[in-house]
């Protein structure tokens, strides 16, 4: 028992000390400036996203001005093939894609921790066929997978993201369950079994707790993987006709990049930035797993 | 080791990979809305070929014979025909896949430069060079591969008009000889160079980094320090040999996985591999190809994993497999 108790993966935090969880959380987030400025950006995404009516200058599919006006005082980044506004469709496309990514990595992080953690707790059968599935959907490359989904089923978004979640919770599964095995042994674990506690309480108020921070870095690191997926299918001609979209907008400057190089450049500098901040998180982690391999 | 026995076992254990991936096509033909055969046969399929796909793949017995006759077919390497090209998928998947090996290949040459400069940013850890490397990287990782290779085309084919931005061949370079060669490595390298720097060369610089970094803390790398080595020879002969085999894994598993790369990348240049029949397949419909294509990645990929181990096995003698 000692033993484990020494050697605690570095990327767990010190269950000792420490004032609360939350303060102990924000100290983590905010402790190095390229977090900081993942956080400022996703925080800017997030507002632009909530009030996308109240700050884009105009309706993101009016036809506002004339076809490729350049960036000028009226429409900050120009207009695109249609003459709609490029800045009002960049901030509309946060809609599109943050709520997308989260979603996706939400799904993927519950299904992860809950299989990972039956798994790594209870070992057996489960374990075994969890050890299966994951060998299995290594090897399916996402976005072909996503691409014959999506020409066979239609090209809904919430459809898109639910497919996405269930094809990348291994990864957090893997982590999940190496974290429980690791912490299933710690004496204050088996101290509290010893006491009486249940299995249930042992895992959701001991052990995830304490082993959870690593599966949230990779969550992370799934919600860059999960907006850069939706706007490549986007891109790819499969994304949703409905909504503002920054891999469609991209696609429909591609013939006039001569043209009309800011219809094509400012909505990928958005994503790019947006992916950047959430890397600049997810970073600091330091995971070891491969977060693109996924994709 | 015993290799006959070890490569048995491995190449066996992809069998339940196969497997899944013959049932997961299934499934995806047979429970997508409307009639399977109108999936594999096409929308405007003609009836007498229609009757025949249905028959073919027994579409009017139970989903359990059904799957039977499927995987029937995917085992004899068929995996139906075109509707678009009227040839069979798997001729065309071989046609188009020496562009796509070629356009990833070239892209892995390039990203050998990543695992260089991984190597000497973790040997000097905290250094300016470091800090560019990693973060310059980690900021072109997040860019879009579709994204970043517009804008080089914006910036070398349509301002500076230094390269094409599409296809592989001039229509009136040479077809053939030295004259081909240069035209076909002309257009190579905007694509080539876009998959390098966004896929795979930010990867191997930071899992080589991560790598030094690890193996400099490791006590035979003190004890050769200690018996007097040179800083330089500690680093080539102890440390950077270890630190350099999970990228291996990596290398395996990228190169495995590459086509979600070469996909986006081939229909930004129209560059003639897979990737852009994918993006061709996708416009027309072509649902026989998709499929094709999907299971001609997932093998791909399980076939790398084997390979990677093997390379691996070789390299590191402390692994064992008996």
């Amino acid at each position: 028992m000692i033993d484990h108790e020494i050697q605690a993966p570095a990327a767990l935090p010190s269950t000792r000390k420490g004032p609360t969880r939350v303060g102990r959380g924000f100290r983590v987030l905010l402790g190095r400036p390229s977090r900081t400025i993942g956080i400022a950006l996703i925080a800017l995404a997030a507002i632009a996203a909530v009030f996308a009516p109240v700050v884009a200058p105009y309706d993101p599919f009016a036809l506002a001005g004339t076809p490729f006006d350049h960036p000028s005082s009226q429409f900050l980044l120009g207009t695109d093939n249609l003459g709609r506004d490029v800045l009002s469709r960049v901030i509309w496309g946060t809609r599109t894609s943050l709520p997308f990514a989260v979603g996706a990595a939400g799904i993927s992080l519950i299904c992860g921790l809950t299989f990972g953690s039956l798994a790594g707790y209870y070992g057996g059968a489960i374990d075994h066929l969890l050890s299966r599935i994951f060998e299995i959907f290594v090897m399916i490359p996402m976005l072909v997978l996503l691409i014959v989904v999506a020409s066979l089923y239609g090209r809904h978004l919430s459809f898109t993201m639910i497919v996405i979640g269930l094809v990348i919770w291994p990864a957090n599964a893997k982590i999940a369950r190496a974290q429980v095995l690791t912490i299933k042994t710690r004496g204050y674990v088996t101290a509290a079994r010893g006491a009486g506690a249940s299995d249930w309480w042992l895992l959701t108020r001991r052990i995830i707790p304490n082993g959870i921070s690593p599966v949230i870095a990779n969550s992370v690191m799934q919600v860059a993987a999960a907006l850069l997926i939706e706007a490549s299918l986007a891109f790819l001609g499969l994304g949703d006709p409905n909504v503002v979209s920054w891999g469609q907008m991209i696609q429909d400057a591609r013939p006039y990049l001569q043209i009309a190089w800011w219809s094509a450049v400012f909505p990928g500098m958005a994503l790019a930035l947006l992916v950047l901040a959430f890397h600049l998180i997810g970073e600091g982690f330091e995971t070891e797993e491969s977060h693109r391999s996924v994709f | 080791m015993n290799w006959p026995a070890y490569l048995t076992r491995r190449i066996l254990s992809i069998v339940p990979v196969v497997v899944a991936i013959v049932v997961l096509a299934f499934l995806l033909i047979n429970l997508a809305p409307g009639d399977p055969a109108r999936v594999l046969a096409g929308e405007r399929g003609n009836p007498e070929y229609l009757a025949y796909v249905r028959h073919k793949y027994g579409l009017d017995h139970s989903m359990g014979y059904r799957l039977w006759k499927y995987g029937e077919a995917v085992a004899q390497g068929d995996f139906g025909t075109s509707l678009a090209y009227q040839r069979p998928v798997a001729s065309l998947i071989f046609d188009r896949l020496p562009a796509t090996l070629l356009l990833i290949g070239a892209a892995q040459v390039i990203a050998i430069f990543g695992i260089l400069a991984g190597a000497i940013a973790g040997a000097r850890r905290g250094s300016l060079f470091d800090r560019a490397t990693s973060i310059s990287t980690l900021v072109v990782y997040s860019t879009p591969v579709f994204w970043t290779g517009l804008m080089l085309i914006i910036l070398f084919s349509v301002e500076l008009r230094w390269l094409p931005a599409s296809g592989m061949t001039s229509p009136l370079a040479p077809t053939s000889g030295y004259g081909h060669y240069v035209d076909v490595l002309h257009h190579l390298i905007l694509p080539a160079f876009t998959l390098a720097i966004v896929w795979y060369l930010p990867e191997y610089l930071r899992l080589t980094r991560a790598g030094v970094i690890q193996t400099m803390n490791e006590d035979f790398v003190l004890t050769a320090r200690a018996t007097g080595l040179s800083e330089r020879a500690v680093l080539f002969r102890h440390v950077f040999r270890n630190a350099l085999l999970p990228v291996v894994t990596l290398v395996g598993l990228q190169v495995g996985l590459a086509i979600s790369g070469a996909i986006i990348t081939e229909s930004v240049f129209g560059w003639p591999g897979l990737g852009r029949l994918t993006y061709e397949s996708i416009g027309t419909r072509d649902y026989p190809v998709l499929l094709g294509i999907l299971f001609f990645t997932a093998i791909s990929v399980a076939f790398m994993s084997i390979v990677t181990d093997v390379v691996y096995a070789l390299l590191d003698p402390r692994v064992k497999y008996a």
